[in-house]
């Protein structure tokens, strides 16, 4: 079974089954940037994009992905290598404590930027109502989301 | 209170650094004995107004901190960064004294076998009051070696040299890096007789500033290492066989096919640890299932009921925490008496970071990266557990996803490395939610009765607090620990009177042994204990019909440290404008507690939309002495506060059928951002010593979203989560 991550082919075992992606990467692929937090679709932690849409690791098997493009969060960066605006808005406001459910947060706030340049708080909140955090930086995520925002219109502008 | 004492201590290793234990209790069983018990119970008072730290490990100044070639410094250290910060700020506090320029700061989290050893692992608010005097007496120290050094290989008298950020200077203008110095050096380090002068804290260019954090970067793109991350060649899976039914034993155990199943491994029954080891989780999995395995559940079964029922304060039994004047007698004299009594649920931790272990049995060595706050004593435990000498065991250190307190047992550590001995491979164990939510430990359940008494001028004129609780602390400790103490010190976090009383104060502890799992949840008793005390407090000012701020000034003592409570009371009603009325149908809440020699002080602002309680906003004020980072100290504020609003408004654990009632966040929901608060911290400066910061933001929550919504109510909210009757 072949699927297209981060733009690279990749080649996975085709056992007939549905495992999730998040095992697959994890497991099989050792791209351990993708997080497992709760197998079970609620806390946001293993969050990619497929296709461009945020869509939850542990609940998507991966039988039904070829042919699609899956982004990680080790693909997330600029193609020069440089920090995705929501990367770099996250290292300026400090906002990860242990850092666990990081990928996650930055994925889908990544997908919010793509369909909605310009989003208001109660989007943002919206949006990332979506992603536990426990160590409680969510006051931080609001205020970088927004910044990476603008620091997006800000390059294309 | 004894003040930290630093050791100047030379033996054969060299000259040993680290601030000596104050006081040993608060300790965890690894390291404390029954005097280090004793001793503690009567320096337990200043774990609110002074930090209790158990010490820093000793090791050389060189073995604290390194020099590459090329300049960088970097620091050594054993706590474990789980997203406190505590790595930026142990580097800051040691490139402080050798002024390095922080671009060429490092800073490792040493395994096990270093030459710095730290036994009491990570936890206690306590890696920076522990640290702050020793890395900058060893930088300190350092220093005039790397001049001493410096001075026989430029042949010149080591008073004519003069220290640089980058190096050494000569009076003629040689320079060396003291990259250079260490790459030049052989033979012993001549070590000073004295202890160097440390800088006065107005000389300060690290300490104080908002450095960013050092892990950071790693944590946006994905490359940070965590337990449950680490993947070696030639890795196997194992999973443990884990009861859902609490207190529930393995009867019997038939295998059937599981040995000879695809991809299995090693398949380990010995007692109650029923375990395979395969190529893949799934086999292992598939493996586990196919054996057929009988439970002897308790009888009867736990209920949630027995738990509460437990947990009820008997005032007979209580032991006495602290006593000054008669407050009973005046509580039975007076001609009013207040009276309220709180509860608070059992709670987890829910670290989004499942624990993980993957260890490597090896003929003479062996290798384990384990999710752990306590890397040294894992290493005893897998030692022991594997009957190797524990310098045979190297437990690597890895980012954790969360800790709060979790992450303090061994168990886990052992299993990995009991599975990988019988596959003669490196095994990973990674729990999943469910094995989280049934097989951990819990929060414990307290109950708290509050009295009071009023004078006619509005000061309080006797206290007294009984408190009921789950063990916390006693849990860890043999049971014959318990049995002596009879009470439980983490459990009585917060809960002693910082308010002055002119007739009398008591506060009672009672040790309630329940049949699940309870122990270490961040701020251990502070959360329960801030939320009663505040609650209270607020209630007697009220009846006293004086503001709640005013009213804490007014019984605040005259001590130091009740200056410093004032102040931060201040600050946080300046920086909120508590005399400024908050938005319509809004009201504001206050609270304060102090933990760890840190003072916090919380406004809450508040709705109530339909039964729904909704915290808009929380002011915060901060005096935690002198400050490492203080970005840091906001962040960890943040997240004190979050965690609280968590526990304040949604978190709840029971027992259903003789089991956890949750498996997975559906049935134990987190907050999330749409009902999580924006947050205003400042920092009030401070002369102290450092005090603790991963703890203290947590204790005044409860009470101050529980003071506003009585404001918005007029219903005090004696339980948490705070639940309001919809109108």
């Amino acid at each position: 079974m072949q699927l297209t991550i981060n733009g690279v082919p990749v080649t996975i075992a085709d056992n007939g089954d549905s495992r999730p992606l998040v095992l697959v990467l994890r497991d099989e692929l050792n791209m351990t940037g993708t997080k497992f937090g709760c197998g079970a679709g609620i806390c946001g932690s293993c969050t990619v994009h497929v296709d461009g849409v945020a869509t939850r690791a542990c609940q998507t098997p991966v039988n039904q992905l070829v042919g699609k493009q899956i982004t990680t969060i080790e693909g997330l960066a600029n193609a020069d290598g440089t920090p995705h605006p929501l990367q770099q808005a996250f290292i300026d406001h400090q906002v990860p404590q242990c850092g666990w459910c990081m990928s996650g947060q930055i994925m889908t706030a990544a997908a919010l930027l793509e369909s909605n340049a310009n989003p208001s708080r109660a989007d943002i909140v919206e949006a990332m109502d979506k992603n536990y955090c426990r160590c409680g930086t969510y006051h931080r995520i609001r205020i970088a989301v927004a910044h990476a925002a603008s620091l997006k219109n800000g390059a294309t502008k | 209170m004894k003040q930290s004492s630093l050791r100047w201590k030379l033996n054969r290793r060299g000259l040993l650094i680290g601030v000596g234990t104050t006081v040993a209790v608060v300790a965890v069983g690894w390291v404390a004995g029954k005097d280090a018990l004793r001793r503690g119970i009567s320096n337990l008072a200043e774990g609110t107004e002074k930090a209790v730290s158990r010490g820093a490990p000793k090791a050389t100044p060189t073995q604290w901190l390194s020099f590459s070639a090329d300049n960088l410094l970097t620091v050594h250290v054993q706590k474990i960064e789980m997203g406190q910060g505590i790595l930026t700020a142990l580097a800051q506090i040691a490139a402080e004294e050798l002024s390095i320029p922080w671009q060429n700061v490092r800073v490792e989290m040493d395994p096990t076998g270093s030459a710095v050893q730290d036994p009491n692992g990570t936890g206690n608010s306590e890696s920076v009051v522990s640290h702050y005097l020793t890395l900058r007496t060893a930088a300190a120290t350092l220093r005039e070696m790397l001049i001493a050094a410096a001075a026989t290989q430029l042949g010149v008298g080591a008073s004519t040299l003069t220290a640089t950020p980058t190096g050494v200077l000569s009076a003629t203008g040689q320079a060396l890096t003291y990259g250079a110095i260490v790459a030049a050096h052989s033979g012993e380090w001549q070590t000073p007789k004295t202890p160097p002068v440390l800088k006065n804290p107005s000389e300060f260019t690290l300490i104080g500033t908002s450095q960013q954090r050092l892990d950071i970067p790693s944590k946006v793109n994905g490359s940070a290492q965590y337990g449950h991350d680490i993947r070696l060649p030639n890795m196997a899976w194992g999973v443990v066989a884990r009861p859902r039914i609490i207190g529930a034993t393995i009867a019997t155990v038939e295998q059937n096919n599981a040995s000879s199943m695809p991809g299995v491994l090693a398949v380990v029954v010995d007692g109650q640890f029923v375990a395979v080891a395969a190529e893949t989780k799934a086999q292992a999995q598939t493996a586990l299932l196919a054996m057929t395995i009988t439970w002897t559940n308790p009888t009867p079964l736990v209920t949630q009921e027995a738990i509460e029922a437990a947990t009820t304060v008997d005032p007979t039994t209580g032991i006495q925490i602290q006593r000054d004047g008669d407050a009973q007698t005046a509580l039975d004299q007076a001609k009013t008496v207040y009276q309220r009594e709180f509860r608070t649920p059992m709670a987890v931790h829910a670290h989004l970071e499942p624990q993980a272990s993957v260890v490597d049995v090896k003929e003479n060595s062996v290798d384990a990266w384990v999710s752990t706050q306590v890397p040294a004593g894992m290493a005893s435990a897998i030692a022991k557990a594997l009957n190797r000498d524990v310098a045979a065991v190297t437990v690597h250190p890895v980012f954790l996803g969360g800790g709060f307190g979790r992450r303090l047992d061994q168990g886990l550590g052992v299993e990995a490395a009991r599975l990988s001995a019988a596959a003669k491979r490196p095994v990973a164990i990674a729990w999943s939610r469910a094995d989280e939510f049934h097989n951990g430990f819990v929060r414990p359940p307290t109950h708290h009765v509050m009295r009071g008494s009023l004078t006619n001028d509005g000061h309080i004129e006797a206290l007294s607090h009984h408190q009921a609780s789950g063990d916390v602390l006693l849990t860890i400790f043999p049971a014959s620990v318990g049995t002596f103490l009879g009470w439980d010190i983490g459990a009585v976090r917060g809960a002693k009177w910082y308010y002055s009383a002119s007739a009398g104060r008591l506060m009672t502890a009672q040790r309630v042994q329940l049949p699940i799992a309870t122990s270490f949840w961040r701020g251990l008793g502070l959360l329960a204990d801030g939320f009663a005390i505040e609650s209270f407090i607020d209630e007697l000012a009220e009846k006293a019909a004086i503001d709640p701020l005013e009213f804490r000034l007014r019984n605040l003592p005259d001590t130091e440290f009740g200056q410093r409570m004032k102040n931060t009371l201040k600050a946080v009603a300046a920086l909120a404008h508590w005399d400024t009325p908050p938005a319509p149908g809004h009201a504001y809440g206050l609270a304060c507690s102090a933990d760890a020699g840190t003072c916090v002080a919380q406004i809450a602002e508040v709705s109530v939309d339909a039964g729904q309680v909704v915290v808009h906003h929380v002011y915060a004020a901060v005096d935690c002495g002198q400050v490492i980072n203080p970005d840091g100290v906001i962040a960890q504020t943040e997240g004190g506060i979050m965690m609280g609003v968590g526990s304040t408004l949604i978190e709840a654990l029971t027992v259903v059928d003789g089991a956890v009632s949750a498996s997975n966040f559906d049935a134990y929901p987190l907050l999330r951002t749409s009902r999580a608060p924006d947050i205003s911290v400042v920092i009030v400066p401070s002369t102290a010593e450092p005090g603790g910061m991963g703890e203290p933001p947590i204790g005044p929550i409860a009470g101050a979203i529980a003071n506003a919504v009585y404001r918005l109510t007029n219903v005090r909210p004696e339980r948490l989560p705070i639940v309001v009757q919809n109108a």
